[in-house]
């Protein structure tokens, strides 16, 4: 059994790469969807609600955070599929504050102070270890199939795209289902974990860490994610206090540096493929 | 012998020898490592700075009198940034090896962290947390301040007492602090025990561009009192709106959350003593004691306090380290990492009995059954821009 603060820099880990990667999902199809934030929340809110008010078993409320939020995702998509990058960027920004204030308000799920006292999930490493399987799998499959590269094709030129037959709209519904989906996850898990909800928890901060972890990890595949997100949460945790209290400098540097020189991230397509190629030669 | 064997052999000799050494090894503690979670960034690193002031006043005081049984403090500082994911990281890390741990400083860390703490039976001491927040973490998480309700009991009721003409109140609060908007359901419970009716209870966002609106809601429903749980600023704004728009009896305001904050009578006092006459709910005032004076000289060196006329709620750092301290020593505690669950247990039984403790900097304080202590807190009036005391707590629940 590994010491509980391992366990849970593990689970951190996890919830932020399953968030990240529900970022990237819409993001690889032209889109910036900030609805895996809100996702997050209401499968908390959801799962903490019926486990500790209703006492619905933990494994009932983890699944039923993660549909629910599924389902939310799914209402809102169509009436956000037809926006523009831009329009849903600013929308879906306003969606987190308008959740956020609505959970401050809501009295019978604790309102400013949230709920508390939520109980956790047995095994939650092996949880988190299948969901990243499962996920890495899936997003893997994806790129690869004849969906990721009209998402590619969408991401480079939405009007080229829609003229050669590819459906956007259709698209767009189905990457913020999975997207939001996605964040459902990581928020029942980080919700479990923490044994905490609360309106601040997810919020802009969330959104900005996130989009630091795509941007610097690579927004063209998914490994990108899964190396940088452990290695930028981690850096406040082991750096000496006094650079440690400047993560957030450091953070603002690193994704100008990377916007700046190498838009696509440190691991890009590019990359991988030359680290293929390599590896093939060296079979040979 | 082959060398598959003589390897085998080696890595067993090994081993044995390791955890024989591991066994067999006198645990030696030559310090006491006392993790401190506190925010140093983040939006409320204003108040961990000072947090922080209160308590390293605390450590050079105690390691300059000998430390703990001999041996000094060392604080293990662990920034939970006022993020509920960090600080539940620092209280993990935290409760691996530590007897005790002092903090976390804010509401909201205290809410995910106490759990943490009860759950792996860890005492804590969270500074700013009411005692609400830490009832789910009983008896593993005390509150060094007052009860809400008492408090609420207390000022309520004394402020009706001296304005016996109010019949109908309008409270006005910062709607995104959780702290804040418990005491104030606990402020309007008082009040309409006491047959007063809350006309309204506005929402004004921290910091608002334009108090008017906020002015011309409360003056419509015509009410005799205002109680108003804002910040300093807001709270001048709102006063000198009142003012203008015909509201002056301002001993009929009652001023709580900022009343502590020394900006509320340096900005009243630009005003023109716009705030003369309100009354303040004051968590602490300016005791005679010798070592508060000493903090106070202290608390003015450092940036942004220069003009401090009495310590801030931050003070309570201080206390808790020695509280931290007293209840090692009285326990015999020796931070023997083999013997750290019962250490733990008879440090938490301890802190939870502590009757008539000399804090230093209030007076001596006890804990009460619910986990606070029964720190006086004050209720002032305003007079040329400067808080004079009126009654405290426990004059009240004396009478009471």
């Amino acid at each position: 059994m590994l010491p509980i603060y391992a366990e849970n820099l593990l689970v951190t880990v996890t919830v932020f790469i399953l968030l990240s990667w529900a970022f990237y999902l819409p993001l690889r199809g032209g889109q910036l969807f900030n609805g895996p934030v809100f996702c997050a929340a209401l499968s908390g809110y959801f799962a903490a609600y019926v486990t500790k008010v209703l006492g619905w078993p933990v494994p009932i409320g983890f699944v039923g955070g993660v549909l629910f939020s599924g389902i939310c995702s799914f209402g809102l998509s169509f009436i956000l599929a037809p926006l523009t990058m831009f329009q849903m960027a600013v929308v879906t920004i306003a969606l987190i504050f308008i959740v956020q204030t609505t959970f401050r308000n809501l009295e019978f799920l604790g309102g400013v102070i949230g709920m508390s006292g939520i109980p956790g999930i047995e095994n939650i490493l092996i949880v988190c270890a299948v969901s990243i399987v499962v996920c890495v799998v899936f997003l893997n499959r994806l790129d690869k199939s004849r969906w990721g590269r009209a998402m590619e094709a969408v991401e480079r030129d939405r009007d080229m795209a829609s003229a050669m037959g590819v459906d956007i709209t259709k698209m767009s519904v189905v990457l913020q289902i999975v997207s939001g989906t996605m964040g459902g996850l990581a928020g029942v898990i980080y919700t479990f974990n923490l044994g905490t909800v609360h309106p601040e928890i997810f919020g802009f901060g969330q959104l900005l860490y996130c989009y630091t972890i795509v941007f610097v990890g690579g927004r063209d595949t998914p490994w990108g994610t899964l190396i940088f997100a452990p290695i930028l949460w981690l850096i406040p945790e082991f750096f000496p206090k006094a650079i440690a209290e400047f993560r957030n400098v450091v953070f603002g540097a690193i994704i100008i540096i990377f916007l700046l020189f190498r838009p696509k991230g440190v691991i890009d397509k590019t990359l991988i493929s030359a680290l293929g190629r390599t590896f093939r030669f060296r079979k040979a | 012998m082959s060398k598959y064997r003589m390897v085998v052999i080696m890595v067993l000799t090994v081993s044995l020898t390791f955890c024989w050494g591991q066994l067999y090894a006198a645990p030696v503690v030559d310090k006491w490592e006392i993790p401190f979670l506190n925010t140093w960034t983040g939006v409320g690193a204003g108040y961990g700075a000072l947090c922080d002031y209160f308590q390293k006043a605390a450590v050079a005081e105690i390691n300059a009198s000998g430390g703990i049984a001999g041996k000094p403090i060392v604080m293990k500082d662990c920034d939970t940034a006022m993020d509920p994911t960090r600080a539940a990281s620092c209280m993990k890390k935290a409760i691996e090896k530590s007897l005790v741990i002092l903090g976390p400083m804010t509401s909201l860390d205290t809410q995910v962290c106490a759990p943490i703490a009860a759950r792996e039976q860890v005492m804590c001491l969270p500074v700013a947390a009411g005692v609400e927040t830490i009832e789910p973490a009983r008896p593993w998480a005390v509150a060094l301040m007052f009860s809400n309700r008492r408090d609420a009991d207390f000022i309520m009721n004394t402020w009706i007492d001296r304005n016996p003409g109010i019949k109908k109140v309008v409270m006005m609060g910062v709607p995104t602090i959780a702290q804040w908007k418990a005491r104030g359901v606990f402020q309007k419970e008082f009040l309409e025990k006491r047959g007063i009716t809350v006309l309204d209870n506005i929402d004004v966002a921290s910091v608002a561009v334009d108090v008017s609106s906020v002015v011309i809601r409360t003056l419509k429903s015509e009410p005799d009192g205002i109680v108003t749980r804002l910040f300093p600023a807001d709270t001048v704004r709102i006063a000198s709106e009142l003012q203008k728009r015909g509201f002056t009896k301002k001993e009929r305001i009652f001023i709580h959350e900022s009343a502590d904050a020394p900006e509320l009578y340096s900005m009243s006092a630009e005003s023109g003593n716009v705030l003369d006459g309100a009354y303040v709910g004051l968590t602490t005032i300016n005791y005679p004691y010798p070592e508060n004076q000493k903090l106070l000289e202290g608390l003015r060196k450092q940036k942004g306090q220069e003009k401090a006329t009495k310590l801030m709620w931050g003070d309570a750092f201080y206390v808790a380290t020695y509280i931290i301290k007293d209840a090692i020593e009285k326990t015999g505690a020796t931070g023997d990492p083999t013997k750290l669950k019962e250490e733990r247990v008879r440090i938490k039984d301890y802190i939870n009995s502590m009757k008539n403790f000399d804090s230093r900097v209030w007076g001596t304080i006890s804990i009460l059954p619910d986990g606070s202590f029964d720190t006086p807190v004050y209720i002032g009036q305003i007079r040329d821009s400067k808080p004079v005391t009126i009654s405290s707590t426990s004059e009240y629940f004396k009478k009471k």
